[in-house]
């Protein structure tokens, strides 16, 4: 069920601030996996085990880096990787239960001018963007014989043959979505109005409940 | 229908008109445009020719995004005004991309469709009359509710529209619009645009596919290199040179055949269709 | 002789309805396979299994008895060249002559000695004055016309083209169809998906016509154009020209009228054709 984007950014904010403040193992695990959770009822189960598995290269990367310049100290090493892990499932929740127009609306009723509201959701609208615009790219040059499919080496050799045109892409994107921004007269200093009103329903209170019992228990436990 | 702009095009004229993004060359030069409230336009002619600039200058892209000089007069409903002044107009242009898909800024359809007037500050209950009014008028009222990135090409071509139409531009430009759609989805496409088209509407549409718009327009200018070569009524442009409509149009074949036979035979080369051609030159022999 | 061959190939993505049912056919040597069908009948999605972008879900394809899903798509492209719609996709290179030298490095025909080999391709092209450009900064048809190039340098077997007459005026338009029989003289084979109906019919020696994932018809543009029950399939609209042949043909005692058209490539040979028909007609 999807929370109220003002929910959701609360949430999000609460629980990251959290996660920095908790240093007790049993605890974080347990915020780590109640964000699993989360993640869980919004993404299919593919997607999670994807994402998770992914997340191994980084989490490991971060392992040997602090292994070697920090600290040796298990626990130590344990929080941080929770840590990780735990923000990693966070995020994704919040991209996935957070629609990028209702995040605009959420940050104006915070009072945030409207300009800069657009441009965090823009960010946002983005990403998937130059998701599939990669793969494009990947599959345009694969198919002329730049080998990017013959092994880590050789796609290291020839990643400018995407990173090159992605860049100039972005850039011709972001052009012409400004363009059509334009073509619906778009002026981000106009008063501006909403089609569907934010409404707080049952079940953002039931949110907005847990996450504060939750919060108590933490500091007060 | 509610209009939004401040005022109303009923004619605009632009003498001697340039535009040129750098100093040697000039995408258009010294043309002569006039385009009358209530005409459909049809601009074709070469990639290069500057089909695309005088569109783009027409809804303020021009010098907004891509930095060039312009020169020429500008006469709209008669008077001479400035480029400056010009630009206050620029709510009155509805312009429509190539690739419809670059024009979507909301998640869903109806946040799609609601964005320009949710942008003009009008209460919702208006918003919502509006969508309603043009998801009926174009067919589109079951995909409200859907991701626009789910739609077909068609489906999105069509949401795109109804975007630029919510706001209801009596001035409409289409840059290619729906190029790459197929036969049925451009029909279907090109057939609403031309049930919206009335006295108070004027079209513009940029092409090179000639056998679908050809129907759906009153004038024809052919342009090359920036010049205008050709404008002429469109009952008319088979009778203009022939060799123009060779070099510059992709003309269907019936019409690279047709017009010579029909010229060959002593006949006036009007017709849009076989039928029309074959009753035609059958005439003219049975006589 | 070298040949493509599509065996029972099925496809559909996880758990939805399939976008291909088993289809059959073969692209030989110097021949031109054109595929028609709607959007979304799996045009696209036959092109990309053909280069190994997709693996079917069933069947096989062949390229000369050898199965190409072993390969890598970057390993196949020297034999079965693929052209995206958007040509720019292909570019990464700082000058036109770079894009032309990359095509060549990974073509099968290891001729990097021959100097002249570049400039020859790039005039081929008419692509020589502009060889120092960013490929970004040319115009539409100066970009298609590199992408044809990148095509051609690559020297494969087989060439598949994604709606390449998508949005093109008419000097591209000739320049394209003169580059596709070029390459079929040359002992190449084509794929070409469009629905462009006129440019298949008077470019391509065999019609493919995918309707909902099976072929609903393969042969040449003669028997497509004379089988009337595909006229009517109102997803793929007939150039009025052949509707008007068809009204000739009914006037006249012989009906090889559209099939003698089809033999005829100038302008003048098909004006004069008709001429003919029609004074047979009058007397």
């Amino acid at each position: 069920m999807k929370p109220d984007p003002r929910v959701a950014i609360l949430h999000l904010i609460g629980f990251f601030i959290i996660i920095f403040l908790e240093t007790r193992i049993g605890w974080l695990t347990f915020i780590m996996l109640m964000f699993l959770v989360f993640y869980l009822t919004e993404a299919s189960y593919r997607k999670v085990l994807y994402v998770t598995l992914l997340l191994l290269i980084p989490s490991v990367i971060i392992l040997i880096l602090n292994i070697l310049f920090v600290s040796q100290d298990s626990d130590y090493l344990i929080v941080i990787l929770i840590r990780f892990w735990g923000l990693a499932w966070l995020f994704n929740w919040f991209l996935y239960a957070v629609d990028p127009d209702l995040l605009t609306q959420a940050l104006v009723s915070y009072k945030i001018p409207y300009k800069y509201a657009w441009q965090v959701s823009l960010a946002y609208r983005f990403l998937p963007m130059f998701q599939e615009e990669s793969l494009q790219l990947y599959n345009a040059q694969i198919s002329r014989g730049i080998p990017l499919d013959r092994g880590m080496i050789s796609r290291l050799r020839f990643i400018s043959s995407i990173i090159i045109p992605l860049v100039v892409m972005s850039q011709d994107k972001s052009n012409r979505f400004a363009e059509a921004l334009t073509a619906r007269d778009w002026d981000p200093d106009s008063p501006k109005a909403f089609l569907n009103p934010l409404k707080m329903e049952k079940n953002d209170w039931l949110w907005i409940s847990s996450t504060i019992i939750i919060f108590l228990m933490i500091i007060l436990l | 229908m509610s209009t939004y702009s401040k005022s109303s095009i009923k004619s605009l004229e632009l003498r001697d008109f340039s535009i040129s993004y750098s100093k040697h060359s000039n995408a258009i030069s010294n043309a002569h445009f006039t385009f009358l409230q209530g005409k459909s336009y049809l601009l074709t002619g070469t990639t290069a020719s500057g089909k695309s600039s005088l569109l783009r200058f027409l809804k303020g892209f021009i010098p907004l995004f891509y930095p060039a000089t312009i020169t020429g007069e500008i006469l709209l409903n008669g008077s001479q005004i400035s480029i400056e002044e010009f630009w206050e107009y620029q709510g009155c242009f509805g312009f429509l991309f190539q690739d419809p898909a670059l024009q979507t800024v909301g998640s869903t359809v109806e946040k799609d469709l609601a964005f320009g007037l949710e942008n003009k500050g009008f209460p919702s209950s208006h918003i919502q009359n509006r969508i309603m009014e043009i998801s009926q008028e174009l067919g589109i009222e079951e995909l409200l509710e859907r991701k626009t990135s789910t739609l077909s090409g068609g489906e999105i071509s069509l949401v795109s529209l109804a975007s630029i139409l919510i706001l209801n531009p009596p001035f409409l430009l289409l840059d290619e619009f729906a190029a790459f759609l197929d036969y049925p989805a451009r029909k279907k496409v090109l057939r609403a645009i031309k049930s919206h088209q009335d006295e108070k509407h004027t079209v513009v549409i940029v092409s090179h596919q000639l056998e679908d718009t050809l129907d759906l327009v009153d004038e024809i200018i052919v342009m090359d290199k920036g010049e205008i070569v050709l404008h002429t009524a469109r009952t008319q442009i088979l009778e203009a040179n022939y060799s123009i409509l060779q070099n510059y149009l992709n003309l269907p074949e019936i019409f690279r055949l047709g017009i010579p036979l029909c010229e060959k035979q002593g006949v006036k080369p009007v017709f849009r269709s076989a039928k029309e051609l074959y009753s035609l030159l059958r005439r003219e022999n049975i006589e | 002789m070298n040949n493509l061959s599509y065996f029972n190939v099925g496809f559909y993505y996880n758990a939805g309805m399939p976008i291909l049912k088993k289809i059959s056919f073969e692209v030989l040597s110097s021949q031109i396979v054109g595929i028609l069908g709607s959007n979304g009948s799996g045009k696209t999605t036959l092109l990309r299994l053909s280069n190994g972008l997709l693996k079917p879900t069933s069947g096989t394809i062949y390229l000369n008895q050898e199965s190409i899903h072993k390969f890598k798509t970057s390993q196949l492209a020297n034999r079965i060249h693929t052209t995206f719609q958007f040509s720019r996709l292909h570019f990464y290179c700082s000058s036109v002559n770079e894009e032309i030298l990359q095509s060549l490095h990974f073509s099968r025909n290891k001729k990097e000695n021959d100097h002249d080999l570049p400039s020859e391709i790039l005039s081929l092209f008419s692509l020589l004055e502009l060889q120092y450009r960013h490929p970004y900064s040319l115009s539409g048809g100066e970009q298609q016309r590199l992408s044809l190039a990148i095509a051609y340098a690559s020297n494969a077997d087989f060439f598949l083209f994604d709606e390449p007459t998508a949005n093109i005026d008419r000097p591209s338009r000739l320049f394209l169809a003169d580059f596709i029989i070029k390459l079929r003289n040359q002992g190449k084979g084509v794929l070409i998906a469009s629905h462009d109906v006129e440019f298949q019919l008077n470019v391509c020696d065999k019609i493919l016509v995918l309707n909902n994932g099976i072929i609903q018809f393969f042969g040449t543009p003669q028997e497509f154009l004379t089988s009337a029950e595909y006229l009517k399939h109102d997803f793929i609209c007939i150039p009025e020209i052949y509707h008007f042949l068809e009204l000739l043909e009914k006037d006249k005692t012989t009906s090889k009228l559209i099939e003698n058209f089809f033999t005829l490539s100038s302008t003048s040979e098909r004006l004069f054709l008709i001429e003919k028909s029609l004074e047979e007609i009058k007397s």
